[in-house]
């Protein structure tokens, strides 16, 4: 029991990271109707900037989590303005596919920078805190603990963001309609920049949160990336809520996998469940598809 | 305040426009009539910079808007609604009234009065926290027309505002046009209701085929036998 109970904190542990990452996903297929497949070298930059931040320079983790996610905020604005532009003025006549491509080779171009800056080891950053929480009936990592704590203030100030304040409205508004919004005064280019900067900016955050769990390597987003897909798969494309719920689901089917079944195949049982989804519920669980739900 | 001169607008071998010049003093209220397919949305889609025109030149208090994105113009003071509701339906009325605020340099308080007394203008206060999607077209006409205010617009395209309306709130949407005139607004309306557009505007405009047919007096336009030929039957 114990050894379960463990198992499923864990699930809903990483469910809450990986939702952090997943909102950010689901943030900017809202608001610019962008796949983007570089998500995941966001969250491996968010991992290595905390690491810098916290390994090099000797700064606290908590300070290099804060400054990963505000740098890749930073580096997620320009790459918008500098590669996603074209689609808005028009100058691409597949936008779909141009947007897939350029995220794509961002993806590359940035796994590859990390292995030239880098080199190709893993790096173990230090954790948040040390020692362990005492529930009770169940021990949880004081680093895990703090790790979900943060990424659950992450999310909640994103969705105060979106939901309570004006950019929020404005946000909610482009998603729903580009052209209207523009028609009431709204800098849609702009403020899809800042959309896909604080989307970025929460793969960061959930990076740097896992950095000292599963480590930091170039490729090391390949696999959240795909998993953040999943969510808001199973979540229903676009909605905020399904991609919380999607990720706390499939943190808790890996974690259940793993206890049942067998921990080697724990990522197996995201794309197993993605399948599933796909072939029997493709509008997602939670129906509609829009971000603003 | 708004001056458009030699507008011609082309979608494929189709002339939608063919030089069209107009002028619209401040505080008027311009109505445009005309046949469908005559070019009338057309010509508001050139102006508030859905379109680019092919030729011509649009000129908003002084300043050369012809090419201009479309959030600039608004910014500027023109404002709009649509023959097709385009309100953001899943939003709030509140919300969609204040989606502009983000832009506007305005303190919080004065754009939530400005937003509560337009929503009191058009009876609408009880309805402020139901998403826009949940009222019935007129009400929805009501909260797109009140929308473009959101911004001070100076002047205010407004293409067929009364499709849709119960009786009723075709009263309540002249009142306050009318209301808003007086305090210095400008407004330039497409509609196909003539005892409504007759009874609201201060200037009428008819247009056929992409040209101006007429400009004056709304009466002395509705009985011009080259109107009536064109478009009144």
């Amino acid at each position: 029991m114990e050894a379960f109970l463990a198992q499923l904190t864990n699930g809903l542990i990483i469910g809450c990271i990986y939702g952090l990452m997943a909102l950010g996903l689901t943030l900017i297929f809202g608001v610019l109707k962008v796949i983007n497949f570089a998500h995941g070298e966001f969250y491996m930059l968010g991992a290595y900037i905390s690491y810098v931040v916290s390994q090099m320079l000797g700064l606290h983790p908590v300070l290099g989590i804060i400054i990963a996610v505000f740098a890749v905020f930073i580096i997620g604005m320009i790459t918008e303005k500098a590669l996603l532009t074209p689609i808005y003025e028009n100058k691409v006549d597949q936008k779909d596919e141009y947007a897939l491509l350029i995220t794509f080779g961002l993806s590359i171009f940035l796994i590859n920078a990390a292995l030239v800056v880098f080199g190709p080891y893993q790096m173990s950053p230090q954790p948040l805190a040390n020692g362990v929480f005492d529930l009770g009936v169940l021990s949880v990592s004081s680093g895990r603990l703090y790790a979900v704590i943060l990424a659950v203030i992450l999310m909640g100030i994103t969705l105060f963001i979106i939901n309570k304040t004006w950019l929020g409205t404005a946000l909610r508004a482009i998603s729903q309609d580009r052209d209207s919004s523009t028609i009431v005064g709204i800098d849609a280019k702009a403020l899809g920049s800042i959309a896909f900067g604080i989307g970025a900016a929460m793969a960061a955050g959930a990076g740097a949160l896992l950095a000292p769990v599963f480590l930091v390597f170039p490729i090391m987003g390949v696999v959240p990336a795909i998993k953040s897909f999943v969510i808001i798969v199973l979540g229903s494309m676009g909605s905020v809520k399904g991609a919380i719920y999607g990720a706390l689901m499939l943190g808790v089917i890996e974690s259940l996998g793993v206890f049942f079944l067998s921990p080697s195949y724990r990522d197996a049982y995201s794309f197993l469940l993605l399948i599933l989804i796909l072939v029997f519920k493709p509008k997602g669980l939670f129906g509609g598809s829009q971000w603003n739900n | 305040m708004l001056k458009v001169e030699g507008l011609t607008k082309h979608f494929g071998g189709t002339k939608a426009l063919n030089g069209v010049s107009l002028e619209v003093e401040k505080q008027e209220i311009v109505g445009i009539i005309g046949p469908n397919g005559s070019g009338k949305s057309t010509l508001l889609h050139n102006i508030t910079g859905l379109y680019l025109p092919d030729k011509g030149n649009i000129w908003f208090e002084g300043t050369d808007i012809t090419n201009l994105p479309i959030d600039k113009r608004a910014r500027l003071g023109i404002g709009r609604t649509f023959q097709n509701l385009r309100l953001f339906k899943l939003l709030t009325v509140w919300e969609n009234l204040l989606v502009p605020a983000i832009q506007l340099k305005k303190p919080k308080k004065e754009m939530e009065e400005q937003a509560a007394e337009l929503l009191e203008l058009v009876k609408l206060s009880h309805l402020k926290n139901e998403q826009a999607q949940n009222l019935s077209i007129g009400q929805q006409r009501l909260l797109e027309f009140i929308r473009a205010m959101m911004l001070d617009s100076k002047i205010v395209f407004l293409d067929e505002p009364t499709a849709g309306f119960h009786p009723n709130m075709i009263q309540t949407f002249i009142d306050t046009l009318q209301e808003l005139n007086r305090r210095g607004k400008t407004f330039v309306i497409i509609e196909h209701n003539i005892p409504a557009i007759m009874e609201i505007s201060t200037r009428l405009v008819a247009i056929a085929a992409g040209e101006v047919l007429m400009s004056g007096d709304p009466h002395s336009v509705h009985s011009n036998p080259e109107v009536v030929e064109a478009y009144l039957g």
